[in-house]
C-alpha cells in the first residue's frame, strides 16, 4: 500500500486571490414583492465594491426551503414546491464594479393568474470566482477554493388571494435534563402564506398563576411546512402545572397546551 | 432641524447599507505532508478561517462543497467528506458535504466565526492534483 508514496506527497494550498475577493457587500434582507395576480413588478438587490479593486459580481436564481429542523436547503431553480424561480427574471446576471462603486441587479416579477399566497425563491450573489491553477508542480496535490455568496430571499405574494392559517402539532415534555425541562413544540403552516411567527411558553400552576415565562425566538415556516422547535423551562417544585404555548403570526393568535407532573426527584 | 433629519438619516441608511458584509481573512496555506501524516491517516490545517459577517439582520451561515467528490486532473477518486471542518475548538469535525451545513448563526451586529479543517488521508490515495471549492453562503435567518 505504500508503494504510492513519494518524497513530493502532498500540497494543500489555499487559494486566494486578494481581500477584495470576500469584500462584496451585499443587502441582503428579505424582499417581499405583493402583485395583484396577472400583474408585473420590479425588485432591486444593491451591491457594493468597497476594495480598491475592480470586482465582477453575479446574480443567479435558485429555490430553497426549510427543513423541519429549522435549516435551510438549496436546490436548483423550479426544483421545490411553490417556487417562484420561474417567475424571475434578472435584467442582467454579471456586473463589474469599480472601486468604491455601486451597482444593483434589477429584477423582474410576475405572478400569474393562478397562483394563490405567495412563492419563494432565493437570489444568489458573488463575486466571481478565481480561476484555478492547475499547474501544479508537484505530484500529489490538493487544492482548495473558497467562494462566498448571499442568498436573498424573495417572496411574491398574489395580492388578495392570502389565507394566512396554522396549528400546532405537537407540545411536549421531556423528563429532566441537566436540571431543565426540555419542550418539544412542532407548528404547521396550512395556509398558503409564508408566515412569521411570535411567541413564549408559559407554565402556569392551576390556580392560573404564571410561574414562568419562556420567550421563542422568532421564526417562519414557508406554505405547506412544519417546523420543530427545542426550548426548556425550569422544573417547578412538586405539583401539577400547566404549559402553555402562545404564538402570534400577523394578527392571529393561536395557543396550546400541555397537562404535566414534577414528582420527587425533578422527574415530569 | 430639518438638516438633523436629513444627516441622522443618511447615517442611518449608510449604516445599514454597509454593514452588511461577509468577509475571509487573507491566507494562504501550502502544507506538505509528510509520511507520519499518512500513518496517521490525517493532518489539521495550520491555521483557520476567519468569517466575519456584519449584518443588520438576524442570519445564518452555511457551508457546502459544488460537488460530492473532488476534482482530480487525472480522475483519481477522493470525496469531498475526506476533508473535516469544525468551528474552532468545538466539538468533533464534520465531513464535508455536497448539501448545505449550518455553520453559524447570529444576530445584527459584527461577528466572526472561526472555521478550521481536517484533511483525511490515505495510503490509497492515488498522487493526482485533486481540487474542490468550499462555497459559504450568507442568508437571512428569515423570520424578523
Amino acid at each position: 500500500m505504500k508503494r504510492h508514496f513519494q518524497p513530493f506527497v502532498f500540497f494543500l494550498v489555499f487559494l486566494f486571490t486578494s481581500t477584495a475577493y470576500g469584500m462584496l457587500q451585499c443587502s441582503f434582507e428579505d424582499r417581499t414583492l405583493e402583485l395583484s395576480p396577472g400583474e408585473r413588478g420590479q425588485l432591486e438587490i444593491e451591491v457594493s465594491n468597497p476594495d480598491s479593486q475592480p470586482l465582477a459580481v453575479r446574480a443567479y436564481i435558485g429555490d430553497w426551503l426549510r427543513t423541519e429542523a429549522g435549516e435551510q436547503q438549496f436546490h436548483p431553480p423550479g426544483t421545490v414546491a411553490n417556487s417562484a424561480a420561474g417567475q424571475l427574471r434578472l435584467a442582467e446576471s454579471l456586473i463589474i464594479l469599480g472601486p468604491g462603486e455601486e451597482g444593483k441587479f434589477k429584477l423582474s416579477a410576475t405572478v400569474p393568474p393562478q397562483q394563490e399566497g405567495s412563492r419563494t425563491a432565493m437570489v444568489f450573489v458573488e463575486a466571481e470566482r478565481p480561476p484555478q491553477n492547475e499547474s501544479g508542480s508537484a505530484e500529489m496535490q490538493i487544492k482548495f477554493q473558497i467562494s462566498l455568496r448571499y442568498g436573498i430571499k424573495i417572496y411574491l405574494v398574489a395580492r388578495g388571494t392570502q389565507q394566512p392559517r396554522s396549528r400546532f402539532l405537537e407540545l411536549s415534555l421531556e423528563p429532566q435534563q441537566a436540571g431543565k425541562l426540555p419542550v418539544t413544540l412542532a407548528v404547521e403552516n396550512t395556509g398558503n402564506l409564508h408566515l412569521k411567527y411570535r411567541g413564549q411558553l408559559e407554565v402556569r400552576d392551576f390556580t392560573g398563576k404564571v410561574l414562568e415565562v419562556v420567550e421563542l425566538p422568532p421564526f417562519s415556516i414557508l406554505p405547506g411546512a412544519k417546523l420543530k422547535l427545542e426550548s426548556q423551562i425550569e422544573p417547578p417544585p412538586v405539583g401539577e402545572y400547566l404549559l402553555l404555548a402562545i404564538v402570534d403570526y400577523g394578527s392571529k393568535t393561536m395557543a396550546a397546551e400541555a397537562q404535566f407532573m414534577v414528582k420527587g426527584g425533578g422527574d415530569s | 432641524m430639518k438638516k438633523i433629519i436629513f444627516f441622522a438619516l443618511l447615517f442611518l441608511c449608510w449604516g445599514a447599507w454597509a454593514e452588511n458584509t461577509l468577509e475571509i481573512d487573507t491566507m494562504s496555506f501550502t502544507y506538505q505532508a509528510k509520511r507520519k501524516d499518512l500513518d496517521a491517516g490525517f493532518f489539521d490545517f495550520p491555521g483557520q478561517n476567519r468569517l466575519t459577517v456584519d449584518a443588520t439582520t438576524p442570519w445564518q451561515l452555511y457551508l457546502r462543497t459544488d460537488n460530492p467528490v473532488f476534482s482530480a486532473t487525472g480522475n483519481h477518486y477522493k470525496p469531498v467528506g475526506d476533508l473535516l471542518w469544525r468551528l474552532k475548538n468545538q466539538g468533533l469535525y464534520n465531513p464535508l458535504t455536497h448539501s448545505p451545513q449550518l455553520v453559524a448563526e447570529g444576530e445584527i451586529g459584527k461577528t466572526q466565526v472561526m472555521v478550521e479543517y481536517r484533511m483525511l488521508l490515505s495510503w490509497q490515495n492515488l498522487p493526482d492534483t485533486y481540487t474542490v471549492t468550499l462555497l459559504y453562503t450568507l442568508t437571512s435567518q428569515g423570520a424578523q
